[in-house]
């Protein structure tokens, strides 16, 4: 049988890097309180890891955990996790700043969003937002992050030097993720049950703009060139891509049963859909709008979930299997399987 | 090596003419020596299965032997077997020397049974078996799993202080309609063969072996069907069912998930079995077929063609597609009170007890005492803790195929550790 939805066992790949314990000399006394406050915060369910301060922040990948509410740290260059840390409940969307500092995780369980301090480990904020959070993005600048609020049909925009929501956007139905665009001027929402995406105009916070989207638009994410937006349509096994100018061209793009996220190459190139049912991501030519590749990264039951894309790496969070995929852009291959915690949900990069 | 072949020649019935040829026949099918036929009366304990199966493809019988011995009974991570017989029983043993007598000889019927052997007559005597399986070894992946029910704790045999700590007598969930005399029992036999002659032929045995010490409460026979067109069986509903389920052949996940463990909060001679839930559960079936299938669809949380996750647009999709609804908070694709959601929410906060190990089977008893069509689940499932039964079937109390179901009868029991070797018997160290 396959590995079965819901049945985990408990992650214990974790380690810490040679550089890491060379740091640990520098602030051992905050090294032992963050880590026992740690071990007093993590769930029973998880095994016991230690939030220890790490030594620089740059090259990291950071996943969240649904299911043991936790972020797992992947060192960029060596693919190690480098500790696990506890956030709120059941953490899915994430995202974190290019400099790497802080990264911010939507607590779908608490309505919330923790703020983390990546060089400490620790929550350093915790700000009230709608119900059921999933997606989260920051805007270029970093100064504003957009929360797709799941439950409460809206985005909370939150200013992250004062760690307060500043405004909350009516949108579509059950909103799931969110993208920004490179200029920052618009944020782009998927409205799982509305049929369409809202744009939202980010002078205004208000949204300008339903562009129909499939039947059931769970991931978005903006072409760089700001002429487009690729949306996951759950329940229509298709990628669509919907035309924001004049003359942009839309297309539908089919990429296998349940695609649950999209996101683009940093030069535009491709997009990436992650195609959860059979376990395969699609390489979508955004010129031609077709399928140029497929990358198996397992069998049903792994459940490919969310994606992150840099220039050296495309990033999969296995929902089933409890692992981060690595895929080398270049030649497509499967180039890491890193066991994570339970329901891998969110990833994001810092560079 | 000579094969068991049963007691036709024994007393001279061969010699009629035809018997023999279609004995000769089954000899053949089952790929046995030529010289077996000339073996009469020879010891046919000594046969073992080491017999090659003939690859014959009208044989009936073609199966496995399911070895009896091992730290855990057989049945519960086998692979389900076609045909089931759920038993329950009460215990006429009169103090605990007979009720050690009487697990004693379910384990000697047991270990004779699922060896596909049969034991010799006696000339001038009334036959030691009935003869339904005919001759030699019969190998149909005959399962029996021997479970006990919170009752035999009580102050009868004084095992009180040994009682599973979580097993009692099943309290009925909001709407359930439990009848009494198909609910509860001392004993439960689950028995489950290839073919029904198997699972009536293991009855009839234990039933006359324990006559006395133990005495039929209630029986449901059952059977699963077969993959139409593949994958999963579909249940009286039409609905694949059983899709997400452990790996049984995943020794770590079967330890977290089914088997209880040594050095836990249960009695030590606990370690090695598992908690039983059985629920007889009557379907609705006219008003069901009033539901428009896009609806049931929605009632499940699952296609009904393909048995793939309501994101699935092909009925050719795969029934091992997983539902995932954790980007769906408010149920829009994969409703909040869909069968599916609520056993498993997928939340961190009912992670604990959203897995269970199903096997369950499907009855066929019409009428029902209103004359009407009575169909519907033997549900049966496995795990190391009732209460995460409890909990996932609590949840279900708002499911949204309440109104065409009723839960009618079963159980809760404790399976049995395994049987070790010749010398050992179930229950040995619950009863010593």
């Amino acid at each position: 049988m396959r590995f079965p939805r819901g049945i985990r066992t408990p992650n214990d790949g974790r380690r810490h890097g040679k550089a890491l314990r060379r740091a640990l000399a520098v602030g051992a006394g905050l090294l032992i309180a963050a880590g026992l406050l740690a071990a007093w915060l993590i769930p029973v369910s998880s095994p016991s890891s230690s939030a220890a301060p790490l030594a620089g922040t740059g090259g990291r990948v950071y996943v969240t955990n649904q299911l043991d509410n936790t972020v797992s740290v992947i060192d960029a260059a060596t693919n190690k996790v480098l500790t696990t840390v506890p956030v709120g409940t059941a953490p899915e969307g994430i995202a974190v700043t290019p400099d790497g500092r802080r990264a911010y995780v939507a607590d779908n369980g608490s309505a919330a969003v923790s703020v983390l301090d990546t060089r400490t480990g620790r929550i350093v904020a915790t700000v009230a937002v709608g119900t059921k959070p999933t997606g989260v993005r920051l805007s270029p600048d970093g100064t504003r992050l957009y929360v797709a609020n799941g439950g409460s049909n809206s985005v909370s925009v939150v200013d992250t030097r004062a760690n307060r929501v500043t405004a909350t956007v009516p949108v579509g139905v059950s909103p799931v993720s969110v993208a920004v665009s490179g200029d920052g001027a618009a944020v782009y929402v998927a409205n799982l049950g509305s049929r369409n995406v809202s744009v939202i105009d980010t002078r205004t916070h208000r949204v300008t703009r339903s562009l129909p989207a499939g039947r059931s638009p769970a991931g978005v994410a903006v072409a760089p060139d700001g002429g487009s937006v690729y949306v996951a349509d759950e329940t229509a096994a298709s990628v669509s891509v919907v035309g924001l100018g004049s003359r942009s061209s839309a297309a539908t793009v089919p990429v296998g049963e349940g695609p649950f996220a999209v996101a683009l190459a940093p030069d535009g190139s491709r997009a990436y859909a992650a195609a959860l049912g059979p376990g395969k991501v699609s390489v979508i030519d955004t010129r031609s709008h077709r399928v140029s590749a497929t990358v198996t990264v397992g069998p049903p039951g792994t459940d490919p979930f969310n994606l992150a894309v840099t220039s050296r790496a495309v990033y999969v969070t296995e929902q089933g299997a409890g692992t981060l995929t690595v895929i080398d852009p270049r030649s497509l291959k499967v180039t890491a399987t890193i066991t994570v915690g339970t329901s891998p949900y969110g990833v994001a990069v810092s560079s | 090596m000579s094969e068991g072949k049963g007691s036709a020649l024994a007393d001279g019935w061969g010699g009629g003419g035809c018997p023999v040829g279609l004995f000769a026949r089954r000899s053949v099918l089952q790929g046995t020596a030529a010289g077996l036929v000339g073996a009469a009366g020879g010891n046919l304990i000594g046969g073992d299965s080491a017999v090659a199966q003939s690859a014959g493809g009208g044989d009936r019988t073609t199966g496995k032997l399911i070895p009896f011995h091992g730290y855990h009974q057989a049945g519960i991570a086998t692979p389900p077997q076609t045909v089931g017989a759920f038993s329950a029983f009460e215990v006429t043993a009169s103090n605990r020397a007979e009720l050690i007598e009487l697990f004693r000889i379910l384990t000697a019927r047991i270990r004779l049974l699922t060896s596909g052997r049969t034991e010799p007559n006696a000339p001038d005597a009334p036959p030691a078996d009935n003869g339904i399986l005919g001759p030699g070894v019969v190998r149909d992946d005959l399962t029996i799993t021997v479970a006990v029910g919170a009752t035999l704790f009580d102050e009868r045999y004084g095992l009180h202080a040994r009682k599973p700590v979580q097993l009692k007598t099943m309290t009925p969930f909001l709407h359930d309609d439990l009848d009494p005399t198909i609910s509860q029992g001392d004993l439960l036999l689950q028995v489950c063969a290839g073919h029904r002659d198997t699972t009536v032929h293991a009855m009839l045995d234990i039933l006359s072996h324990t006559k006395g010490l133990m005495k039929l409460r209630w029986r449901f026979h059952c059977q699963r069907n077969p993959p139409r067109p593949t994958g999963i069986p579909r249940d009286w509903f039409g609905f694949k069912d059983g899709i997400t389920n452990p790996d049984t052949t995943n020794t770590a996940q079967m330890d977290k998930l089914v088997w209880v463990q040594p050095n836990t909060a249960e009695p030590a001679w606990a370690a090695g079995g598992t908690y039983q839930a059985v629920r007889i559960v009557h379907f609705f079936l006219e008003a069901w077929q009033k539901v428009p299938v896009a609806q049931q669809e929605r009632i499940f949380g699952r296609r009904k063609i393909s048995g793939a996750p309501l994101y699935a647009v092909s009925d050719d999709a795969p029934d091992t597609f997983d539902p995932i609804y954790t980007n769906d908070p408010q149920g829009l694709i994969t409703p909040l009170n869909c069968h599916v959601r609520l056993a498993n929410p997928q939340t961190p906060q009912t992670a604990s007890t959203s897995s269970i190990l199903r096997r369950s089977y499907d009855y066929e008893r019409s009428p029902d005492m209103d004359g009407r069509p009575d169909l519907g689940h033997v549900f049966c499932c496995f795990q190391r803790e009732l209460n995460t039964y409890i909990a996932m079937q609590t949840r279900l109390e708002a499911e949204a195929l309440v109104p065409y179901i009723t839960p009618r009868g079963g159980g809760y029991f404790f399976a049995l550790p395994g049987v070790r070797d010749h010398r050992d018997h179930l229950a040995r160290t619950l009863l010593t």
